[in-house]
Parts: structure tokens; C-alpha cells; sequence
């Protein structure tokens, strides 16, 4: 149990928060959401999300969109950074690109 | 057209220089440029409402980018800045540029000094049009109080 600036928090509830989040995003949208927990370039305690989107949710026209809207629901609703200070970052790839450079950490 | 406008443009014609065959060095000069972007936008707005356009410059040499990056976080903490009574819409866009600028700030500094990381054209686009989003959001603000609220205190270092 890690102990994080604004208090205790308990790992498995996070990852509970997260996933009750995740299950209401459009799977024809989001594909994959994992996390880790780390710092930010300023050295402050951040959750870092990385994010796979299906290659249709992926076309440019739709990105902005699309990424602006995942990012939202997740910032608001994990309530990360409300409930314990830990801000949250988001990054996002498509399909195909995690196909064709395969990264682990986001698998 | 402004410098801000420029980089912004940049950060474009970067991020899609190569389709086919993107070149890490464009992908990351991309996010970078996007970020700096933001950067210029925010100070141009505020040293343009100093009346004494001589002394301009010289207050937009006081903008810090950590102690932007902290009161930009800050913004979307609920018991800092509940924002009663605002119009939500515009709170979204003032969250909206905040929460960009402190994205962004980071997948800079991670552009500009990670060798490790390997960027896909998709997470670079995705920096540029959050910065764009953030013009665009900012556009539809600017002349609310929350908005030159915000303004003021990227300059001023807040209390803990």
C-alpha cells in the first residue's frame, strides 16, 4: 500500500476506480487502457494512462474528439487527482501502430 | 500572424511532414513545438493587456514554466477553484487549456530529452490537435473574468 501525497491509498482501489471507468468507454472506440503509477517531469506522484484506440477512432478527423472525450471521462471520473492529488496523463496510439511497433507497456 | 499562431502551424506541417514514413526527429520536434505553442499564447495574452507596449516584452521574460505547469494544475482541483455560479461551459474551456498546458509541458519534456521513447505519428498528432483544441478553447474565453483570472495567476506563485 503506497503512501501518495494526499494520503493512503489503497492500490486495489484504484485499479477498482479505474476499471468501473474503463467498462463505460465504447469498445468500438477504446480498445486497451493501462496505467502506471510514477512522476511527472516536475517530480510530483502522477498516474500516466497510455491508451489504444481502434484504428477507426484513430483517423485524424476523429482524434481530437475522440481523445479529448476518453481523457475527460477518466480525469473526471477516476477523480484521481481530486480524491488524492495524483494528476493524470494520457497518451494515445492506434491499433496498427501498436502492432507494428509493439510496446509492452502498453499491452 | 503571431508567433503563438506560427508554432502552432509548425507543429502541423511537423506532425505530418512524413505520412508514410514519419521521422522520429519530426514527430518530437512536433510535441515540442506544440507545447511552446501554448507557452507563447498564454504570455502574449497576458503581457497584450500591459498598456505600455515598451515594457512588454520584458514582463513576458517573467513567465516560469513550472511555476505555469502548477498553477495550471491547480485549476482543476475542485476545492481550490469551485467556480460557483460560472457558466460551466466556460469553466470546461478554461479547464480545457489549463489541463492541455500541463499535458503538454510534459510529453515536452519527455520529446525534448527521452531518447528512449518512440513516438507513433498518432501520439504526436494527438499533442498538436490538443494544443489546437487548447487555441480554440482559449479563443472562446478570453475575455471572461476566469479566463484573465487565470491569466494573472501564471504569474503569481501560489500558496500551499
Amino acid at each position: 500500500m503506497p503512501i501518495l501525497p494526499s494520503g493512503i491509498v489503497n492500490q486495489a482501489q484504484l485499479a477498482e476506480d479505474v476499471r468501473r471507468v474503463v467498462a463505460k468507454l465504447d469498445t468500438d472506440e477504446v480498445r486497451s487502457v493501462r496505467y502506471r503509477i510514477g512522476t511527472d517531469s516536475t517530480g510530483e506522484i502522477s498516474i500516466f494512462f497510455r491508451i489504444i484506440l481502434s484504428d477507426a477512432a484513430s483517423q485524424e478527423s476523429r482524434l481530437g474528439e475522440v481523445t479529448g472525450r476518453v481523457s475527460r471521462v477518466l480525469f473526471d471520473e477516476v477523480g484521481s487527482y481530486e480524491k488524492w492529488g495524483i494528476y493524470p496523463y494520457f497518451s494515445f496510439r492506434s491499433e496498427s501502430e501498436q502492432a507494428w511497433h509493439y510496446d509492452g507497456a502498453w499491452a | 500572424m503571431a508567433y503563438h499562431d506560427e508554432l502552432l502551424q509548425q507543429a502541423v506541417e511537423l506532425a505530418h511532414k512524413d505520412p508514410t514514413s514519419p521521422k522520429q526527429v519530426d514527430l518530437r520536434r512536433a510535441v515540442s513545438t506544440a507545447y511552446y505553442a501554448v507557452f507563447h499564447l498564454l504570455i502574449s495574452e497576458t503581457i497584450s493587456n500591459w498598456s505600455r507596449a515598451s515594457s512588454r516584452d520584458a514582463l513576458g521574460r517573467m513567465f516560469d514554466h513550472g511555476m505555469m505547469k502548477k498553477v495550471s494544475r491547480r485549476i482543476s482541483d475542485p476545492k481550490l477553484f469551485p467556480f460557483g455560479g460560472e457558466d460551466s461551459i466556460l469553466v470546461q474551456n478554461l479547464k480545457t487549456v489549463a489541463q492541455s498546458f500541463v499535458q503538454l509541458q510534459d510529453q515536452r519534456h519527455i520529446a525534448d530529452y527521452d531518447n528512449a521513447t518512440f513516438w507513433t505519428s498518432n501520439e504526436a498528432v494527438t499533442e498538436v490537435t490538443k494544443a489546437a483544441n487548447a487555441f480554440a478553447a482559449w479563443k472562446s474565453i478570453q475575455n471572461e473574468n476566469i479566463a484573465q483570472d487565470y491569466l494573472v495567476s501564471l504569474l503569481i506563485r501560489p500558496r500551499d
